[in-house]
């Protein structure tokens, strides 16, 4: 066994909080109401709902295989070959996704706090200390997540309650204004974020009780879903469609805007500590992803060694991104193909297809 | 710049090739040395001001037709 | 496990908060701007105008002092092509780092309001990360430079003043992110508070024997109203009471009618509080809208001798404010939808919210629709208390 921790339930749904909602949270609603308008919040409760068949989908799968990681049985399925090659689009998909991660996460420090860092230093702070989280195991990371992750969802309600002051219902009205290929269209860029949940796949091994997978990914895709239903909501209830869709970060907008009789103002404190920690989580799970399905398709007997030659080659990727423009088109244009078609559901559907037709894994065949 | 990559690489053989090599696990070693291999052909170049290709234009070329949809 | 959390704890804040040292500006290295004014100087170019707070004014010792003390604040301009040009040439003459984190106002001059648009002013402001999305946009009447090197009585700085009589809603009151909306949406023009410096009030004392003289303050002048981005005239005072009733912004001020049996004497009826509802009509050819005001307020003086306190006379006295009311509120509308053709009601919102479909066709030239649409207003008005009194003192018992 590649990882000897053990993670409950309640700190699996916690990590799959943490894997979605950090990025999510940060640019999905601004892609999301360019296309759906006022109707963005229809698109998120689309985009849950294809969250939960991918949670059912992959926990469903994995429990076919018990003990084994996506990538042990990617080859039980398809033979040694085919597996191993799907594997290695996976390693290469936790790699350059947690790249595109590092760039957002590094371009929004940079443009609404740190102008004058470099990216480079955020992509090697937040590496280092990931890479440290991801050296200590999927049980600190756990842990670690279970101490913030709380504080951060806490404190970012409490903010979206203060907004409630600038609010306008009549900002979401009419319902329907936009047709039902838009509101889909608007879908597909959160769902993609909801499908990152395919990486629970790798997870499920160590749970202490795999049984529950199920309930851990539903739980933790609902809840993804609430908060980003509410945070478009307020988005939209404060700026208009219009408006909230130009933005580049709207939600670090939306706090900014946050001013309690001429005192409790200026709140974006509390953002960048919630992106610092989520940004952080998020890399980190994606991170740990990485080094432990390159250590499983190689067939290692420790992942370790392979954390920090990772990490060189994750900074390195991430500084291949030239601009936000570059990212924010990949992300609205590519990204939901690339993740969501082939990695969230596409190659996860093959698998449960070919398994069913094979008559491999154990229960419900 | 370089100078610093080169220090970094150093000092991230130094704290996990003597672990490998002293537990013979000769296995992880290889794949430790690809890996490293691989971040260094993505790093030195960058470092000496060498645009390198970005994966992600390729992948966007290669979803075109689909990405056309969601514009 | 324990320790190695606690080490990753560690680090992480070190690594967090270490980081924003890079950026690093202690407060004494910051030149902070409390408004912004932006001109067209005469070639064309951008005059920019800064309000910068001198910190030491500010301190407890400058309290309650009047002039002759220590000036608040220094208000520099320079030129420049665009925007972030002209502050960057008044970087030159800063000796420190200018910040916008805490401007209150952007003002911009009559001449560049008209002649330029907002439009090559507000992106800097929107794009930028340190100025807020709810700064208040002000038009200036004249000089947006005038507006800012006014001194004021009451507040430490012009900036400061006009951002309070922003907060109490003394006018149409509009922030950054809310010019942004009515910019981007057909459904509305944009209107905003217009300013000017004028003459109020004296400061007893200040010139020993002689009559005190008139201050220079800076004061709410009325509505400016847009189409697109680019000024094209002005409500006054009075309309823009009107036009806030029509948008159901703020209700609050005196209503003055006249008394039900001496029309000659005045009753004065302050707005407790109000709601407004619009509600569109589409027939196919021309939109219509029935504009549905509600208001309460309490009676707080009369000058006619008769007894207001009964039932039939409270009904007539309401039925005065209602149309006192209406009458406000047409002579805003007649002015901007005969006189100047735009939508600064946000009628077009309203109908896009009830008729989606039609709008889809309409909102492409929705400002002649809207000139043609018929809008019908009516008041409901309530008076609720009537103060401490019951019938008017200082009569003698008949």
């Amino acid at each position: 066994m590649l990882e000897q921790g053990k993670i409950d339930s309640k700190q699996a749904i916690l990590l799959l909080i943490s894997l979605v909602l950090p990025t999510a949270i940060l640019t999905a609603p601004a892609i999301t109401v360019k296309q759906a308008a006022q109707d963005a919040w229809l698109s998120i409760i689309v985009a849950t709902m294809a969250g939960l068949l991918i949670a059912a989908l992959v926990t469903g799968l994995s429990l076919r295989f018990p003990g084994k990681t996506l990538l042990e049985y990617a080859e039980e399925i398809l033979g040694r070959l085919p597996g191993k090659m799907v594997g290695l689009l996976y390693i290469w998909w936790f790699l350059h996704g947690n790249a595109l991660i590092l760039d957002e996460y590094a371009s929004f420090l940079c443009s609404a706090l740190m102008p004058d860092t470099p990216v480079i230093v955020f992509f090697v702070f937040v590496t280092v200390v990931a890479a440290l989280a991801v050296y200590s195991g999927l049980e600190v990371l756990s842990r670690f997540n279970q101490l913030f992750l709380p504080l951060v969802l806490g404190l970012l309600l409490v903010v979206f309650l203060l907004a409630a002051k600038d609010m306008e219902v009549t900002r979401l009205l009419p319902v329907f204004d936009k047709d039902a290929a838009a509101i889909l269209k608007g879908a597909v860029i959160p769902a993609s974020w909801f499908g990152e949940i395919v990486i629970f796949a790798l997870l499920i091994p160590f749970l202490d009780r795999a049984e529950e997978a199920p309930r851990v990914a539903v739980t933790a895709i609902l809840i993804c879903g609430l908060y980003l239903l509410i945070c478009i909501l307020v988005v939209v209830m404060i700026f208009g469609p219009h408006v909230s869709a130009r933005w580049i970060f709207p939600t670090f907008n939306t706090i900014r805007v946050v001013s309690i009789a001429n005192f409790l103002e200026r709140l974006e404190s509390i953002a960048i500590a919630v992106w610092m920690f989520g940004g952080f989580a998020k890399i980190g799970i994606f991170y740990y992803a990485a080094a432990l399905s390159s250590a499983q398709w190689l067939g290692l007997k420790d992942y370790r060694p392979l954390v920090a030659p990772v990490g060189v080659v994750l900074v390195a990727l991430a500084a291949l991104c030239r601009n936000i423009v570059e990212l924010l088109n990949f992300l609205a244009t590519a990204w939901p193909p690339y993740a969501l078609g082939l990695f969230e559901a596409g190659i996860p559907l093959l698998l449960l297809v070919v398994a069913r037709a094979r008559g491999k894994g154990g229960r419900g065949a | 710049m370089i100078v610093l990559l080169i220090i970094l690489f150093a000092g991230i053989i130094l704290l996990e090739v003597p672990g490998l090599v002293k537990k013979k696990m000769w296995r992880e070693l290889a794949a430790f040395a690809a890996y490293l291999a691989i971040g260094m052909a993505l790093s030195i170049p960058q470092a000496l001001g060498i645009r390198l290709p970005n994966p992600s234009k390729a992948i966007e070329a290669l979803f075109k037709p689909v990405a056309e949809l969601l514009k | 496990m324990k320790k190695r959390i606690a080490a990753l704890l560690l680090i992480t804040f070190v690594i967090i908060l270490a980081g924003g040292c890079w950026s690093r500006v202690e407060l004494t290295e910051l030149a902070i701007v409390l408004g912004a004014g932006v001109d067209l100087a005469e070639d064309g170019r951008i005059l920019l105008t800064l309000q910068i707070a001198r910190p030491g004014a500010f301190t407890a010792g400058s309290e309650g002092g009047g002039r002759g003390k220590e000036a608040a604040s220094w208000v520099i301009s320079a030129e420049g092509r665009t925007v972030p040009e002209a502050e960057r040439f008044l970087a030159m003459k800063i000796p420190r780092h200018i910040y916008w984190g805490h401007c209150i106002i952007l003002v911009l001059g009559e001449e560049l309001a008209r002649r330029e648009g907002t439009g090559i002013v507000t992106n800097f402001y929107q794009r930028e990360r340190e100025p807020r999305e709810n700064i208040y946009v002000l038009v200036a009447r004249g000089r947006a430079r005038d507006f800012l090197e006014t001194y004021s009585s009451l507040e430490r700085t012009s900036a400061q003043a006009a951002g309070f009589l922003e907060r109490m809603k003394t006018g149409y009151t509009v922030q950054l992110r809310e010019l942004a909306e009515m910019l981007v949406s057909r459904g509305i023009q944009p209107a905003v508070t217009a300013v000017e410096v004028t003459e109020a009030g004296t400061m007893p004392g200040q010139v020993p024997g002689g009559p005190p003289p008139p201050q220079k303050e800076v004061g709410v002048a009325g509505t400016a109203v847009f189409k697109q981005d680019k000024l094209i005239g002005w409500l006054d005072p009075w309309e823009t009471r009107g036009f806030l009733w029509l948008k159901g912004e703020i209700m609050k001020g005196v209503i003055i009618v006249p008394g039900p049996e001496q029309p000659e004497k005045l009753v004065s009826i302050r707005i407790r509080r109000g709601k407004t509802k619009i509600i569109p009509e589409y027939n196919g050819e021309y939109p219509r809208f029935l504009v549905k005001i509600q208001v309460e307020g309490d009676m707080v003086e009369q000058q006619t001798r008769e007894n207001l306190a009964t039932p039939e006379k409270i009904k007539l006295l309401e039925e005065e404010m209602a149309s006192e009311i209406k009458a406000r509120a047409e002579a805003a509308l007649d002015k901007v939808q005969g006189e100047y053709g735009v939508d600064i009601f946000g009628f077009g919102e309203a109908f896009h919210r009830k008729y989606k479909k039609e709008w889809r066709k309409l909102k492409y030239h929705w400002d002649e629709e809207f000139s043609r649409a018929e809008v019908e207003i009516a008041v409901d008005a309530q008076i609720r208390e009537i103060g401490l009194l019951t019938r008017r003192a200082g009569i003698p018992e008949e």
